[in-house]
């Protein structure tokens, strides 16, 4: 008890969550720069086929080689980052926010609220969230559309649990005491005192959550389900070059590296962000 | 001391067992005159703070009533009732949104309740405040692990009374806070009560910080209150077995250290 | 006589090695054969921390940076190491029995667990000892109580199993980090005199930190009163709580409410709060709240001296005559 006195007493420098979070920001938005002005950075076509160039490994022309088409790879990782971060980030920002207000409700609430919320819960978490997602993407058809829907069903569930299992901890404390002693009404002690302090948790996992929705959002791609041409996608351009692993890797890598660069400044920013939320 | 009573509670009971087991309050009833200060003592699980929770309208009575001026205020409170019972509780470290700066936390109950009309007034009000708890316009930008405990548990004070309550209810307040501290923040208290002219009911298991603040003293044990007195009588003359035990085991500074004789009496 | 216990120089520290910070600076202290020794002081004073450093069970991040630790072993002190210690020696008692004691494990085995494992002691031997102890830690009913688990046992109970267990060891020493803070007062003070009775009867050292005055007042012999880390006041309890010599002690005295403080006037409050461990001020640390603080305050360094005309041993250099003007010590309760 004394030790947490004596560091607790320690100035901890807020509102910086350290170079990690800024460098994992700036690595996804230069990505995200890059694939609006794919054709003018790299001087490609990304759709412009050219037999005669088929196969060509990385070169100063073509730094990223060409593939099948020979169509520039580069052009067209670049190209595919504006719709795989965005899909990305919206799989995973749109379970996140369906199950944290879920969660919300059911931890301040209880009653049959609460009942319901954790009942619907346990329902879908006895399926396998990949097999869940597969089935209901293969039911409404692919496409990006369909992969939201498809994420956010299988994905609200661990927002709310985690969610309520704050909430249930938050409203026994004296401050959300003090604020529904002094006739603050439920909506504001919820808003205002409750959800703000169970949130930075829900944040962090969200944040590392963007790289599994990438890769879920990878594999559909691969297995026909995800993006379909004409749109490119990384998962749809590794399930392309997969024939011709053994002697043109890189139209296969290339797409494979840029989900690990996705990865890595994902984990970048969460690590940051929960370093910056942790109190 | 003759005067009507501003707080009653009334033949209170709080039954978490169903009536299975002994009720956590069973049968209290208070009374505590317009500006004065009743001081509940007992060890923890004695109800005490149950009755604290029911009196602030927190939790539902089992049965019984708490009476305001003599009307049976319900419970959930309305938003007109719910103000006229503050309460300050234990534990410094959570008794503050950690979110929140000391002004927010001040301007959000003014505001709410129309204590101020915008929110410059709300801020001018919540330096008033702060002055009236021995704090100033220095900690208003201040987020709660930013302030020691002595000061967080001054701003639970300031947040009491934001809404100018007529009772204040103090459960344990200063229980948390070293001894140095506690003084201070034991002067603040019982200088506003005598300055606002409040009514308090303050709850604690130590008896000689009771006895200090209090006008009249309470013990409860196991539920019920065992014994009831002006504080000085209380202390000197304790009648009730429970309460001579607790005024035997209060340690006093210039008292006896541990000698042969009380070696002999059973453990 | 040859202490029992001597602590030396004791500087712990946490943070960067580069810039570390010192939760507590050159503590020291010796406890004699059969004394009870109180360490008091708010928290943050470092009273915890240092105790967990004799028995090397330094939390995650604190080191120590300087100092010795003794402990007796036939008839001198010598260093010892912490596991060796913690078997024979020394005892601990902690604040919270409840996560002290493993819970999956019965009463009667759980007192007897540590010797019997180092001494190979029988089921049998294992058991009776237990009973033995378990009686004389005063537990209503020994036969029955062995057979209980942690939880169904009272908070007071389980504070006399966690005794039992120290006492197992045959320490020489037992350590008690707040044993009675948690417990209620008619309980606490049960304890008190149940670890008064085992001091007395088995000429057991005992070491007690808390913050609650009342309670060295009842227990202890001697005392050291910590204030950010360092001790700034040490002598006989009897002196030290009638007479302090360091404005620190005086104010913690003053500011207690007593059952018979009048009621009639304000307490005397310390102004201020102690300053953590990384915004300690130059010179005496507790000078920016101290009444008697003079300009040479801030600049002369910690040391704990005799004062003149008491055998107490203090800091504050006013008092102790080391600089600035004199001041009676009789002022500081005055």
């Amino acid at each position: 008890m004394a030790l947490v006195q004596v560091l607790g007493r320690r100035r901890v420098r807020r509102g910086s969550g350290g170079p990690a979070l800024v460098i994992g920001a700036v690595l996804l938005a230069l990505l995200l720069a890059a694939s609006f002005a794919a054709g003018t950075l790299t001087g490609h076509d990304p759709a412009l086929t050219d037999l005669t160039a088929r196969f060509r490994p990385p070169t100063a022309q073509h730094w990223f080689g060409t593939d099948q088409l020979g169509r520039d790879v580069l052009t067209r990782v670049l190209v595919a980052a504006g719709t795989d971060l965005p899909l990305a980030l919206l799989g995973a920002a749109v379970p996140a926010v369906i199950g944290i207000v879920l969660g919300a409700l059911a931890g301040y609430a209880r009653g049959w609220i609460g009942t319901a919320v954790m009942r619907l819960a346990d329902l879908i978490q006895a399926f396998p969230s990949y097999i869940l997602l597969i089935v209901l993407v293969f039911l409404l058809g692919p496409g990006g559309g369909s992969f939201l829907v498809g994420a956010a069903v299988g994905a609200w569930v661990t927002y709310a649990r985690l969610v309520r299992g704050v909430v249930l901890r938050l409203r026994e404390l004296d401050y959300v005491r003090a604020a529904q002693a002094a006739g603050l009404g439920h909506t504001r002690v919820l808003l205002r005192h409750v959800l703000p302090n169970a949130l930075p948790q829900a944040v962090v996992y969200a944040a590392s959550d963007i790289v599994l929705a990438l890769s879920y959002l990878a594999a559909l791609s691969y297995l026909g389900l995800g993006i379909q041409a004409p749109g490119i996608e990384w998962g749809q351009m590794i399930a392309e070059g997969q024939p011709f692993l053994r002697n043109q890797w890189w139209v296969s890598v290339m797409p494979g590296l840029a989900i690990i660069l996705v990865g890595v400044a994902v984990r970048l920013i969460a690590g940051g962000l929960e370093r910056r939320l942790q109190r | 001391m003759s005067a009507a009573p501003l707080l009653q509670v009334d033949d209170v009971v709080v039954d978490y067992s169903h009536g299975r087991g002994s009720p956590a309050v069973d049968h209290v009833s208070l009374d505590i005159p317009r500006g004065r200060t009743l001081g509940l003592v007992g060890q923890s699980g004695c109800g005490k703070s149950s009755l604290a929770r029911v009196v602030a309208g927190l939790a539902a009575p089992t049965s019984g009533a708490v009476r305001l001026g003599g009307a049976v205020l319900p419970t959930p409170r309305g938003r007109a009732d719910a103000t006229r019972i503050q309460m300050v509780f234990q534990d410094p470290s959570s008794a503050l949104n950690p979110m929140h700066t000391v002004r927010r936390t001040l301007t959000e109950l003014l505001l709410v309740h129309r204590r101020a009309p915008d929110r410059r007034a709300a801020t001018d009000r919540a330096v008033e405040l702060l002055e009236l708890v021995g704090l100033g316009a220095a900690v208003l930008d201040a987020r709660p692990r930013g302030l020691s405990g002595g000061q967080r548990q001054r701003v639970g004070i300031a947040r009491a009374l934001a809404v100018e309550p007529e009772v204040l209810i103090a459960d344990e307040a200063v229980s948390a806070l070293d001894v140095s501290v506690q003084a201070a923040v034991l002067n603040t208290l019982r200088d506003l009560g005598a300055r606002l002219d409040l009514t308090m009911l303050f709850i604690s298991h130590d008896l000689a910080v009771t006895r200090y603040v209090s006008d009249e003293l309470a013990v409860m044990h196991r539920g019920r209150i065992v014994e009831r007195g002006r504080p000085d009588d209380v202390l000197r003359h304790p009648r009730h077995e429970y309460t001579r035990s607790l005024v035997a085991a209060t340690p006093r500074m210039d008292g006896p250290a541990l000698s042969e004789a009380e070696e002999a009496r059973p453990l | 006589m040859t202490p029992v216990l001597r602590i030396t120089d004791l500087v712990l520290e946490t943070g960067p090695a580069s810039a570390p910070l010192r939760p507590v600076s050159h503590v020291g202290f010796e406890v004699a054969p059969g004394e009870a020794f109180g360490l008091v002081g708010e928290s943050g004073s470092g009273k915890s921390l240092t105790l967990r450093a004799v028995t090397g069970l330094l939390p995650e991040g604190v080191r120590q940076a300087g100092g010795t630790l003794e402990l007796e072993r036939d008839g001198a002190l010598r260093p010892y190491r912490f596991a060796e210690a913690r078997g024979r020696g020394i005892g601990m008692v902690f604040q919270e029995p409840m996560t002290a004691l493993n819970p999956t494990m019965r009463v009667g085995d759980l007192v007897t667990a540590g010797p019997r494992a180092r001494h190979g002691w029988s089921r049998r031997t294992a058991r009776s000892r237990a009973l033995d102890l378990l009686a004389e830690v005063g537990m209503p009913d020994p036969e029955g109580q062995a057979r209980m688990w942690p939880h169904q046992l009272s908070g007071g109970l389980r504070q006399r199993v966690m005794i039992a267990m120290a006492l197992a060891t045959e320490p020489s020493v037992l350590l008690c980090d707040e044993p009675t803070t948690a417990l209620d007062v008619a309980v606490q003070d049960q304890i008190l005199r149940l670890l008064h009775r085992i001091r007395v009867e088995r000429g057991l050292s005992i070491v007690f930190v808390t913050h609650d005055l009342g309670v060295v007042r009842r227990l202890c012999d001697r005392v050291a009163v910590m204030y950010a880390g360092q001790v700034v006041e040490t002598g006989r309890v009897d002196e030290v709580f009638t007479r302090p010599t360091h404005p620190y002690s005086a104010g913690l005295l003053r500011s207690m409410p007593t059952p018979d403080t009048p009621r009639d006037r304000p307490l005397a409050a310390i102004p201020g709060g102690q300053p953590g461990a990384a915004d300690r001020p130059e010179g005496c640390r507790f000078a920016p709240r101290c009444a008697h603080a003079v300009p040479a305050c801030a600049r002369l360094a910690h040391t704990l001296a005799e004062v003149p005309g008491s055998p107490s041993r203090s800091a504050c250099l006013r008092v102790a005559g080391l600089g600035g003007p004199p001041l009676d010590r009789r002022a500081l309760i005055a």
